[in-house]
């Protein structure tokens, strides 16, 4: 860092004035690139235009209700490992007790609903990972 | 490697395979022609992705038309085995023509013969409404993808960055989207599938399918089907086992196993006679009918008819399921599909009902008035426009609900009225449903010509 700025009509000085400003754009320039083809300006931030993705992965992640109804029952907690096809919520509708089951297998991070609670259909019933 | 030939030659018997147009100029991305399949022949073509993406050019299309038309004019099956890039860029309006003489073709071939994609790999674009037009798609696990648009035009045009798998793949099309009839594990096993369901069907639509003899006997007892259904009305069973008992050897081939899995639809035989079977699932979303559920059923059941297969419903249904999501996607029409679907039939149907056949959905499974053949009834069966207690509090009667469940909704009271033809043991439902198929098996039911009718789409 210079301590005394160069005069303007110094020769030296537009040098050194113009190398500043080409620096600077080429830093600009570099960010710009960065960000278009990472989506992120550091390692680990959430890409651009992220959006769709976010709900595909809310598909794989979040089991929910096909129907409105009762909880009746909760089968899991958190931290419990869960399997294809094993049953984790008992809801009622259509009066009939229906068994959510799971599509793929997980951990359980969070119950989302309470028993005894009424639903509408889509609510997440657990997360998992 | 040549996937395009290995693909012809698992599927076709041995030796049996006739190549046709091999040397044709700007041609090389597909390999058409005819062979056997459990001696009875079909038609094929198979894409060869390593040549131009296996895209079509005019010169593809038109060996594809010749084959399309030789399987119309002999009345044979018509394999398609895709794996392509669609329209050949480089051959502009060409490539887009070829595809719709391609199209034109399967239209005028649907319910004629039957029509089978394999789906191997990447199916993308124009080449996509191949097997759209085909009776059944089988797609392969992490390995095949369909797709209007690419991931990368994707990105580019609306900014969305989704991977192959989640735009397209396998699981997508099973169990979102229902276009994938079928997913296999491997190529083989997706060339086993074809082969399978081939042997369910005719050659064409002025035959029926072959009769396969069992040594399952015709008057074998089912003890378990006394014992599936649990006292507990909120109960729920799988309709699968009801199915295993009735067919010959338990054998079942399911169609869209992962979509709409409160219907459950699929091909078998009973008796030695190859029957479609459309079943509500209890244990998924209550056995209710929704908008996939009747979307799915109404396909099979049309393709069914189509061929000449009788259709055995099993029925367990609380109703249609309610709400703004339904009704705003158009559950009234696309439930009124399975409606048309039943009622436009003509082939022997048989209904069977298990449980319970309430209101809307009791008319749309199979019942007496859609022309049903036969219509029979387990004795805890019951029939009703609602519920009991639903009933009971409309009509703001306790009593009501009591005469419900004693004379109302009974099966007995059904028979009186001719609605239901007879309450029977559920251990002598197979016996039942082959001597109806055997009594069955001429029927002729004539139509007012129309040149075709307006379903509700």
């Amino acid at each position: 860092m210079m301590t005394t700025l160069p005069q303007m009509t110094d020769p030296h000085g537009i040098i050194v004035a113009i190398t500043s400003i080409c620096v600077v754009f080429a830093v600009l320039a570099a960010m710009y690139c960065v960000y278009t083809i990472t989506g992120r300006f550091f390692a680990g931030g959430e890409a651009g235009n992220n959006e769709p993705a976010k709900v595909s992965r809310k598909i794989l992640t979040d089991v929910e209700s096909p129907l409105p109804g009762i909880v009746l029952e909760i089968k899991v907690k958190e931290g419990d490992i869960v399997k294809e096809g094993q049953a984790v919520a008992v809801i009622e509708a259509m009066k009939m007790e229906n068994e959510i089951c799971m599509e793929r297998e997980g951990i359980v991070t969070s119950v989302h609903v309470t028993e005894g609670e009424f639903i509408p259909q889509g609510k997440t019933i657990i997360t998992i990972v | 490697m040549d996937k395009a030939r290995d693909r012809i030659t698992l599927l076709l018997d041995e030796g049996s395979f006739e190549e046709f147009d091999k040397s044709v100029h700007d041609g090389e991305s597909v390999v058409t022609g005819r062979g056997t399949v459990d001696g009875r022949t079909v038609y094929v073509y198979s894409h060869d992705f390593k040549v131009c993406g296996g895209s079509i050019s005019e010169a593809v299309a038109m060996k594809i038309c010749r084959v399309a038309d030789m399987a119309i004019s002999d009345g044979v099956p018509f394999i398609c085995l895709n794996e392509s890039g669609g329209a050949r860029i480089q051959d502009g309006l060409g490539g887009l023509a070829g595809l719709g003489e391609i199209f034109t073709r399967q239209i005028a071939a649907s319910g004629v013969i039957p029509q089978i994609s394999g789906v191997f790999g990447p199916c993308a674009g124009g080449a996509v409404y191949s097997p759209a037009l085909s009776d059944f798609i089988v797609m392969i696990r992490d390995a095949s993808y369909m797709f209007l648009t690419g991931p990368g035009v994707v990105k580019k045009v609306t900014g969305e960055d989704v991977g192959h798998e989640e735009l397209g793949g396998s699981s997508v099309h099973a169990s979102m989207s229902g276009v994938a009839h079928f997913v296999a594990d491997s190529e083989a096993e997706g060339i086993a599938i074809i082969r399978k369901l081939l042997s369910f069907l005719p050659s064409n639509n002025r035959e029926k399918a072959p009769f396969r003899p069992t040594s399952d006997p015709a008057d074998r007892i089912s003890e378990r089907l006394g014992e599936i259904i649990p006292a507990n009305q909120a109960k729920a069973y799988d309709m699968h086992e009801v199915i295993g008992c009735l067919t010959d050897d338990g054998e079942f081939l399911e169609t869209h196993c992962r979509w709409a899995r409160n219907m459950i639809t699929g091909l078998g035989h009973i008796g030695g006679h190859t029957v479609g079977i459309v079943a509500n699932q209890p244990a998924k979303l209550a056995g209710a009918l929704d908008i996939n559920a009747a979307r799915k059923a109404a396909r099979f059941i049309r393709f069914c008819d189509a061929f000449n297969i009788p259709i055995i419903s099993l029925i367990d249904v609380p109703g249609y399921l309610c709400g703004t999501q339904q009704e705003h996607n158009g559950a009234i029409i696309h439930g009124a599909k399975l409606l048309f679907a039943y009622g436009e039939a003509t082939v022997p149907k048989i209904g069977i009902t298990l449980r319970k056949s309430y209101g809307g959905a009791h008319i749309a499974m199979s019942c007496k008035q859609m022309r049903s053949d036969l219509n029979l009834a387990w004795p805890g069966a019951g029939f009703a426009v609602m519920g009991a207690e639903g009933a009971g509090e409309i009509l703001h009667s306790k009593k009501l609900q009591q005469q419900y469940n004693d004379s109302l909704s009974s099966p007995y009271a059904a028979t009186e009225k001719g609605y239901i033809d007879e309450v029977i043991e559920s251990e002598e439902t197979r016996f039942r449903i082959i001597k109806a198929l055997e009594s069955l098996a001429e029927k002729k039911a004539e139509k007012p010509w129309k040149k075709h009718d307006n379903m509700p789409l």
